[in-house]
């Protein structure tokens, strides 16, 4: 009795040390590892290795010249549905006028252009008058006009250290890979909005009934990916490539000599809704208080 | 007191059993990539890349290619003007014809150079109506005076301002550095609009 009972925790612990053991060799082998990804045939991911990259995302804002290439660009390599609702990256227009309206558009997300005329966008998009002191009145046309700051601010998702829709998604749908980016896994999203509350940045968006994704979905959400397949590959994202004036600067924080190193370390940066704890990837030049 | 220590230590064994096979089955943790994700990055990594590097278009279009490469609009991409260039660059490859045509060059100018609120103040833009008053009315199209490739800047005016109010007295049609036959609806007062002193305006 004695000595069975010995023998069987004897037993039990060389089971369970030796399954340690085992999978702590497990855990050597990196994910991507050549020997289970060359069958599948995709050379370009089993050069990556995700753990080696910290990818990092700076927008200069005072450098923005609102032409929407940058969105454009984006709907084209990404196969993002034209409507207005669906953008992975946005233009955003800030006004402000002597009397602390603020004024924010964003016509089509930016992929036209900005009017001119120095009225909101009329073609749809997401129009809206924000204020800060008092509410706006119907009759504050004029002192709409008086303009006193304006500027444009590019938007995408932050890729956040702490990200609120991986957080709320009920099906982990949802995930960070190793490299920093958020994904989302289409296969198992049911679409059933959460993330797309949750985020702060309104950086998500539902794929529209009438589309489907390339690899086959209806009705899931669907996000900016930095270009993943783009920088995967080596590449910079689609946005980052097409913008005229270096808005953009896209890199990795684990080169000593990369741009985004440089210029975190020579400018004052900053980042959307820092209060909210979410700890953004995305970081900006010139900010203003206004800026949601 | 030893079967105490020995119920403790099996405590633990099957403490760490269940442990072990917990991380076998499940997300290591819900923010991060666990097995059941395992196969998800590549699939988002083996999307295709649609939109062409601008150094591809130097292979058929070389001489357009070396004025872009010299001139202010090189960060401006190729797709940026454009668009998307797959298409063409297979038919191309192929032997066929594929146009690719610009739609509506004038308002693609404008996209980025009509003067907008917003638009940083440094940035090179014109009122669209005023710039074409200013050159008497006439040109629809921006590509008439300015090439897309290569647009570059009217000369700077090399003396001072100084004492010089009257451009036309000396760069007037019959004078002593006549303005060139194309400026012919030019008046004095929009001589600044185009052309700066190197000091500044």
């Amino acid at each position: 009795m004695d000595a069975s009972r010995r023998r069987f925790i004897k037993l039990g612990a060389h089971a369970v040390f030796g399954g340690l053991f085992v999978y702590t060799l497990r855990g050597l082998v990196p994910p991507g590892s050549p020997s289970t990804a060359s069958a599948r045939g995709d050379t370009a991911y089993d050069q990556y290795r995700p753990t080696d990259h910290e990818w990092a995302f700076i927008v200069d804002s005072t450098k923005c010249i609102g032409c929407g290439r940058c969105a454009r660009a984006c709907k084209q390599e990404n196969n993002v549905p034209m409507e207005p609702s669906c953008n992975r990256t946005w233009v955003e227009r800030y006004r402000i006028t002597r009397e602390d309206v603020v004024l924010v558009d964003s016509p089509d997300g930016g992929i036209n252009g900005f009017p001119s005329d120095g009225s909101s966008g009329e073609g749809g998009g997401s129009n809206s008058s924000l204020t800060r002191n008092a509410p706006a009145k119907p009759q504050a046309r004029k002192r709409e006009e008086e303009v006193v700051k304006s500027f444009f601010v590019p938007k995408l998702c932050n890729q956040c250290e702490r990200p609120p829709c991986v957080q709320v998604c009920p099906v982990g749908a949802t995930y960070k890979t190793l490299d920093g980016v958020v994904l989302v896994n289409q296969k198992r999203c049911i679409g059933c909005r959460y993330c797309i509350q949750a985020c702060p940045y309104g950086a998500r968006y539902l794929v529209p009934d009438a589309e489907v994704t390339p690899t086959g979905q209806k009705h899931v959400a669907d996000k900016c990916t930095w270009c993943y397949h783009r920088i995967t590959r080596g590449l910079l994202p689609a946005c980052v490539e097409a913008c005229p004036v270096g808005a953009r600067t896209f890199g990795d924080l684990r080169d000593p000599d990369s741009a985004v190193r440089r210029i975190l370390d020579e400018h004052r940066i900053d980042v959307l809704k820092p209060d909210l704890g979410t700890r953004p990837r995305v970081k900006y030049i010139g900010l203003d208080e206004a800026v949601v | 007191m030893s079967h105490l220590v020995r119920a403790g230590l099996l405590l633990v064994v099957v403490v760490m059993g269940f442990w072990y096979a917990k991380s076998l089955t499940s997300v290591v943790s819900v923010e991060f990539i666990g097995i059941t994700h395992a196969d998800n990055p590549r699939e988002w990594a083996g999307r295709a890349v649609n939109n062409q590097d601008s150094a591809i278009c130097t292979e058929c279009h070389n001489p357009l290619n070396t004025s872009w490469q010299g001139s202010a609009h090189v960060p401006v991409t190729c797709e940026d003007c454009h668009g998307t260039t797959k298409n063409h660059i297979v038919k191309a490859r192929a032997g066929q014809s594929a146009p690719l045509p610009l739609v509506d060059a004038h308002d693609l100018c404008l996209t980025c150079h009509a003067k907008v609120p917003g638009r940083p103040a440094s940035f090179p833009q014109v009122e669209p109506a005023q710039h074409i008053e200013l050159l008497g009315g006439a040109p629809a199209s921006c590509t008439l005076c300015h090439n897309p490739h290569n647009p570059g800047l009217p000369p700077e005016f090399t003396h001072s301002l100084e004492g010089r109010s009257a451009c036309l007295a000396c760069h007037g049609p019959d004078q002593w550095k006549p303005l060139p036959p194309d400026h012919a609806k030019r008046t004095q007062e929009t001589c600044l609009t185009c052309h700066r002193s190197k000091e500044g305006r």
